[in-house]
């Protein structure tokens, strides 16, 4: 017999009893006041008491310009929901509401299974919904108990005739259910998936309020509950950018119909002053709830753009590196700048023969006319002095194979080989001397993006002073801050670079040469670059800064495919730089 | 095994009609909340929730039928795999934002409503197995063990309620077994303290009915 079967004490089961006795009592009393006693009171109340809470979303922070334009605002949208427990007919309504919205059933029902957060919250199963429809919605409200409709702030770009920005501005998209984890994200939010929407989120983004309805208990709302305060939507912070949309816009005018990218820095101050890629895509079609086959166009475009090749295009930099091996060996004391090589055309070394870009070769070359007139033959010869290390140091010195720390969360690194690199990637008896060659003159396992090689053109504008890159404009004192390691070099080899780039763009042999410059008040100085690729033509790089009084600023550009430096990529960079000093001056109006 | 129709005859009718008065009070309660309860139908809020009573009276009977041997048999096996679901949902994501439930496509089973009579069963084996000197206050050491695991697991699910339901029957248990009622009164005093502390009255109140309680069991609580 078990233990629980044997005779409980009289006393004992007495008590029990009158305890649940007593338990008992009190639960039929209140019973008897809730559902007798105060009936009538109670049943009153419940027609209008019922709360209904609203979450009221948070306009996102505005983005600017460094001038104060506004580049990104917002508007308000339209969304209806659904809060299930207060249906009365679910199905029936649902029915209803997706005809009124032109909607299918199926689809009204994966948005309520997709939203869905409880039987008593609003699940969201239109969005974007036109006034008309809304108002049919509205009209009808008696017969669809439980369907309500909210604003909902999404992006507004007030001059995107004028300004587009897209890889800069980025775009919003709707929060995945893997990143909801425990965030304080609710399912179908919105949430900065590129450029400065994502790197600034947690500022842009505010904090979401609550309103509290009265409704009654057929859902219909009948004023406001005055002992709870509404929690306001607090908007999320404005935040002013380093871009000057004039500058951007004009860029972007230049570089239409091109595959490519330039990005313009303000050498002193280290902003990024514009940043542009092409082909970039209409942030207007980001800037609410995207169509499925809106985003497929994007993702099938072969042209790619959602790729930001200013901070995300990683290409061989071609014969700006010219300068880094020149750097190299000034510092390191391994070349007489009056010394002259010949160049055939062609170089053999090893087994194999280096060609220059010039088949019939540019003679006697000494370092100056090898940077000026880009002599490849030059540099292969001075490459053979310069231990791969070293050249690594001086690269990475500029900032090459590193990525610049500019606020765009998706920028790439680049890469800068070094003998671990050569070895992990070819064996350590895989590769000779002959792989370097190519290193020195831009090709080969060297890749850099252009806002590394801006950057390397703004240290090179101001002796290796610049502060760290930045978007996001802040108060001057704040500039201490972002100060990069400062660059020593010899000051011999500063103005020796600085004569040679002066002559690139200035004098007639030069492979940049623009008249325009020689007979202006602006100092205009720069590289040109062609870049091998096995995919088609060369890119076509330059790399350059131009100042005039105290304004300094230095930029790349890049055109994928676009054949010599000199005639593809210098031309605009030219148009940049003019356009930029003669809209400074207010001789030209740019937008 | 006893056949179902001896026992239901044997069972405590004023026991199984504690139950039902229950169930009772819960219909009522359902159909004043309801807000469409007025036009009953198959479709209305209230007769879909009343329905329910279908399912949990086939769930009775099965718990019902077997006998109270094999019920202390498994009473230690079906806690523990009570307690191995009540982790289930800390895997399986949120549901409503809380880990309450295990998401079975359109049913959500909340496994902290079963915990809470297998605790019961279990902590009944344990307390009926074995000649335990109930009073000693270390004798109660186990049973509270027992009681607080599946009260912070269900606490931690953010279910402070039912936490509370799966604290709640140690006490009469343990006074069933003999357990000091000093000892009991010890276990609650801090619960009510906590309570009380929100009032100066009650809580005045409670320090003079904590002190005369403690200055009657002196010799009771004095360590020798």
């Amino acid at each position: 017999m078990l233990k629980s079967e044997i005779y409980v004490p009289v006393g004992k089961r007495n008590v029990a009893y009158a305890v649940t006795a007593a338990l008992f009592a009190l639960l039929i009393t209140k019973f008897f006041i809730l559902q007798i006693y105060r009936h009538d009171s109670l049943f009153e109340q419940s027609e209008d008491n019922r709360v209904r809470f609203i979450t009221t979303y948070a306009p996102r922070g505005k983005v600017l310009d460094r001038n104060g334009s506004i580049l990104v605002a917002n508007r308000a949208v339209y969304t209806i929901s659904v809060i299930r427990d207060e249906a009365v007919e679910e199905e029936q309504e649902l029915r209803t509401v997706a005809d009124y919205l032109g909607m299918t059933i199926e689809e009204v029902n994966r948005n309520l299974n997709k939203y869905y957060r409880g039987r008593f919250l609003p699940a969201r199963i239109a969005r974007d919904v036109p006034i008309e429809r809304l108002s049919l919605v509205e009209e009808h409200r008696n017969q669809l108990p439980g369907v309500i409709y909210s604003e909902f702030p999404v992006r507004f770009y007030p001059e995107l005739e004028e300004v587009r920005a897209s890889h800069v501005l980025g775009y919003l998209r709707e929060i995945t259910s893997s990143e909801l984890g425990n965030s304080d994200y609710l399912p179908g939010d919105f949430i900065g998936a590129q450029g400065v929407e994502k790197e600034f989120e947690s500022v842009l983004r505010g904090e979401k309020g609550t309103s509290f309805q009265q409704v009654d208990a057929y859902g219909r709302q009948v004023g406001t509950v005055e002992e709870r305060t509404p929690i306001p939507a607090l908007p999320g912070e404005d935040i002013r950018l380093t871009i000057d949309r004039n500058l951007q816009g004009n860029i972007e005018d230049i570089l239409e119909g091109e595959i490519g990218a330039a990005v313009v820095l303000d050498a002193v101050m280290g902003e990024v002053l514009a940043m542009v890629s092409k082909p970039d895509y209409s942030l207007e079609d980001f800037a609410g709830f995207m169509e499925a086959d809106v985003w497929g166009k994007y993702l099938n475009d072969s042209d790619n753009p959602l790729l930001n090749r200013a901070v995300q295009g990683i290409y061989p930099p071609g014969s700006a590196m010219k300068l880094i091996t020149t750097i190299a060996a000034l510092e390191d004391g391994l070349v007489d700048p009056r010394r002259t090589v010949s160049c055939s055309g062609t170089y053999h070394y090893g087994d194999r023969d280096y060609g220059c870009w010039k088949e019939e070769g540019h003679g006697n070359v000494n370092l100056s006319k090898a940077i000026v007139e880009s002599c490849n033959i030059y540099f292969y010869q001075l490459m053979e002095r310069i231990k791969l290390d070293s050249w690594h140091r001086y690269a990475t010195m500029f900032g090459f194979g590193e990525k610049s720390g500019v606020e765009v969360s998706e920028e790439y690194g680049g890469i800068v080989p070094n003998t671990a690199f050569m070895d992990g990637k070819y064996g350590r008896r895989g590769w000779t001397k002959g792989y370097l060659l190519n290193m020195a003159i831009g090709q080969g396992d060297i890749l850099a993006t252009p806002l590394q090689m801006a950057q390397f053109a703004a240290l090179l504008a101001t002796k290796g002073e610049m502060p760290k890159l930045t978007l996001l404009q802040v108060q001057s004192e704040s500039k201490t801050k972002r100060v990069h390691d400062r660059l020593y070099l010899k000051q011999s080899t500063w103005s020796r670079i600085r004569r040679m780039l002066f002559d690139v763009v200035n004098s007639s042999d030069g492979t940049a040469y623009s008249p325009y410059f020689a007979d202006s008040a602006i100092n205009y100085f720069g590289k040109t670059g062609t870049a091998q690729n096995p995919h088609g033509e060369p890119h076509a790089w330059f790399i350059g800064f131009a100042e005039k009084g105290a304004k300094k600023i230095a930029l790349a550009v890049l055109i994928e495919h676009g054949g010599t430096g000199g005639s593809a990529a210098a031309p605009p960079a030219a148009r940049i730089v003019r356009d930029y000093f003669r809209d400074e001056e207010g001789q030209l109006t740019l937008r | 095994m006893i056949p179902l129709v001896t026992k239901l005859g044997s069972a405590s009718i004023r026991w199984l009609m504690v139950s039902f008065v229950l169930v009772g009070f819960g219909l009522i309660a359902l159909y004043s909340i309801a807000s469409d309860a007025e036009e009953i139908s198959l479709s209305s809020r209230f007769v879909k929730h009343a329905l329910w009573i279908l399912p949990s009276l086939i769930i009775f009977v099965v718990c019902f039928s077997p006998s109270t041997k094999t019920i202390h048999k498994f009473a230690y096996t079906a806690f523990g795999v009570g307690l191995c679901l009540l982790l289930v949902p800390f895997l399986t994501g949120t549901v409503a934002g809380t880990h309450r439930w295990i998401s079975m496509g359109s049913v959500n089973f909340q496994p902290s409503e079963p915990i809470k009579w297998l605790l019961v069963i279990a902590l009944a084996r344990y307390l009926s197995d074995y000649n335990l000197e109930m009073k000693k206050i270390y004798s109660l050491a186990f049973p509270i063990v027992m009681v607080l695991i599946p009260a912070a697991v269900i606490l931690r699910q953010s279910d402070l309620g039912s936490a509370i339901i799966v604290l709640t029957p140690v006490i009469p248990m343990l006074y069933w077994v003999d357990a000091k009622p000093v000892h009991l009164f010890l276990l609650v005093a801090p619960i009510l303290s906590i309570v009380t502390a929100f009032n100066y009255y009650s809580f005045t109140l409670w320090i003079i009915i904590l002190s005369v309680i403690l200055y009657r069991s002196r010799s009771t609580l004095r360590v020798s």
